[in-house]
């Protein structure tokens, strides 16, 4: 395999408490891997990790084998891994277009922002649609997708995307999929956390498991998928979960 | 009717330096969601900068800007890093007491080397003016309108056109995003308070030149400003230089055809209604997720 991103025994975590009890991860490249787990896992904590927002205590984070741990979040934009975070991150009163620049932001050549950006509204048609509207006026998808415009404005090796579906509806949510999976063929490797997680493993390539801080289970994501202690454990109520528990399924329907 | 025009006239002409004034408490609250209570004390210390350099190098008022500018900027640079930093996790609430103890804090300065007594700044062409169609056009107030819009327009261009101005915005809206996008945002807001009252520096060197002053004089001059920005809508420019023109010009027409005593009334009782009836102000906007 083929690795892009190499996790190896990351501690980390906010203030005195340890999230992250030594995540291990191997991110094959050009690939879509899917990081599910429960509430409070460290999902999210482990991309705050490797995009520096939060410091590494101990262990690595290899890019193509060059450590990433211990760089500000600037050094390790410039080195090719963009973070698009859970909560909503375009700047609402700034235009769309303001908001692609802004993905640029590192870039000295004002020109060359530009023509990404231009090349960038080519293919998302959202931007051309929206382009002088405050970002803050779009739906939540719209968004979504302005958001890994942006992201792509660094042209980068790794897009870190942390539940990108979360609070849509189910066609903007396939749109986001379909954004992701077409960065892949992109030859851009990508890393998602999803709540979602039946969805995300369809469309992903790779996947783990992330519980209590530590990867449990590593395989590929349709095996992943078809695991019934996986699906059991992780993947919420399963049909064959619903047989045993006839109480839950009558509430349901 | 010659006097209600020659009100106007005069009126408009203060406007633009209230504008100045008020522009960089728009951009500090634009960007970074505070109110700074300290910008009038900017306007006095840029006052007090013009009066000395006047008065002990015979430098020029309007020359003394280009001294008083940098420096009211170094001021404000060092003011929040050192300031507003350690307070911004809860900075929409702690900035404003924040702000008002650094302007007692600076008016206690400013008492200690110049005393409080009422200072002015007299220069030859304090009393000249021009006379088109019989209407006065004092030289003093059109130089510092001229150069109050100057300014303005400056600072609209870099705010609104260049990447500094984005990413100020941006950072004013979504911190955490901001770094994410590589922007350093400790240098970002630093530079844009330093901005705000490097506008008060110019400004300063003007009021100066207008009216008399002593370290006290902050407190009307916040009150002031503040109106303004509150008749206008906080955080638009727009809203800042329309509610500066209001103020001034209905004190001038006040004046002029009532009693001085009463100036400031009709201004107040406007922002007493427009605040009833539009409670973000004029020009104020509620942009989902703005604030």
């Amino acid at each position: 395999m083929d690795t892009c991103l190499d996790i190896r025994q990351v501690v980390s975590g906010y203030g005195y408490g340890t999230v992250l009890r030594g995540a291990a991860l191997r991110v094959p490249r050009h690939q879509m891997t899917c990081l599910i787990g429960p509430n409070g896992a460290g999902k999210s904590t482990l991309l705050r990790a490797i995009s520096g927002l939060i410091a590494v205590q101990s262990g690595e984070i290899l890019l193509d084998d060059v450590p990433l741990q211990g760089l500000s979040p600037r050094q390790i934009l410039e080195a090719g891994v963009v973070h698009v975070p859970q909560d909503r991150s375009l700047f609402p009163t700034l235009s769309v277009w303001e908001n692609l620049l802004m993905g640029g932001y590192i870039l000295r050549d004002g020109g060359e922002v530009r023509r990404r950006a231009e090349s960038l509204a080519e293919r998302f048609p959202t931007i051309k649609q929206f382009r002088n509207a405050h970002a803050g006026s779009l739906s939540g998808g719209q968004q979504r997708i302005i958001e890994f415009a942006r992201a792509l404005m660094l042209e980068p090796k790794v897009v870190l995307a942390d539940e990108p579906s979360l609070g849509l509806d189910p066609k903007s949510r396939a749109l986001v999929f379909d954004t992701l999976t077409a960065m892949t063929k992109d030859g851009i490797t990508v890393l998602l956390v999803e709540q979602n997680a039946r969805s995300a493993l369809r469309v992903s390539d790779h996947a783990a498991v992330l519980e209590l801080g530590v990867v449990r289970i590593e395989d590929r994501a349709a095996d992943l998928l078809d695991n019934p202690e996986v699906g059991r454990l992780y993947l919420g109520a399963s049909a064959a979960a619903h047989r045993r528990r006839p109480h839950l399924a009558h509430v349901r329907t | 009717m010659h006097l209600l025009i020659q009100a106007i006239i005069l009126g408009v002409l203060t406007g633009g330096l209230y504008a100045l004034m008020t522009s960089g408490l728009t951009l500090t609250f634009g960007t970074m969601r505070i109110i700074n209570m300290a910008q009038g004390v900017f306007v006095v210390c840029g006052a007090y900068i013009a009066f000395t350099m006047f008065n002990y190098l015979h430098i020029d008022p309007f020359l003394s800007i280009l001294v008083s500018t940098p420096l009211l900027f170094a001021v404000g640079v060092t003011l929040q890093t050192f300031l507003l930093k350690p307070i911004r996790h809860d900075a929409h609430r702690l900035s404003l007491l924040m702000t008002w103890a650094m302007a007692i804090g600076l008016e206690g300065i400013l008492s200690l080397i110049f005393g409080t007594d009422f200072r002015g700044i007299t220069t030859t062409y304090q009393n000249s003016s021009w006379t088109i169609a019989g209407y006065q056009f004092p030289v003093v107030r059109v130089l510092a309108f001229g150069l109050s819009v100057l300014i303005l327009v400056g600072m609209y261009l870099l705010l609104a056109r260049t990447k500094f101005g984005r990413a100020v915005r941006a950072v004013s809206q979504r911190e955490s995003a901001a770094k994410l996008l590589g922007v350093n945002t400790d240098r970002t807001a630093a530079l844009a308070f330093g901005i705000g009252a490097a506008t008060a520096g110019a400004a300063g060197a003007m009021f100066g030149l207008v009216s008399s002053f002593d370290p006290a004089s902050h407190y009307d001059l916040i009150g002031r400003l503040l109106a303004i920005c509150v008749l206008g809508g906080l955080g638009s420019n727009a809203g800042a230089i329309t509610g500066a023109v209001a103020l001034a010009l209905s004190e001038s027409l006040v004046q002029a055809e009532f009693s001085p005593a009463w100036s400031s009334v009709p201004f107040y009782v406007l922002l007493v209604i427009v605040l009833v009836a539009r409670p973000q102000g004029l020009f104020g906007v509620r942009t989902r997720g703005a604030i």
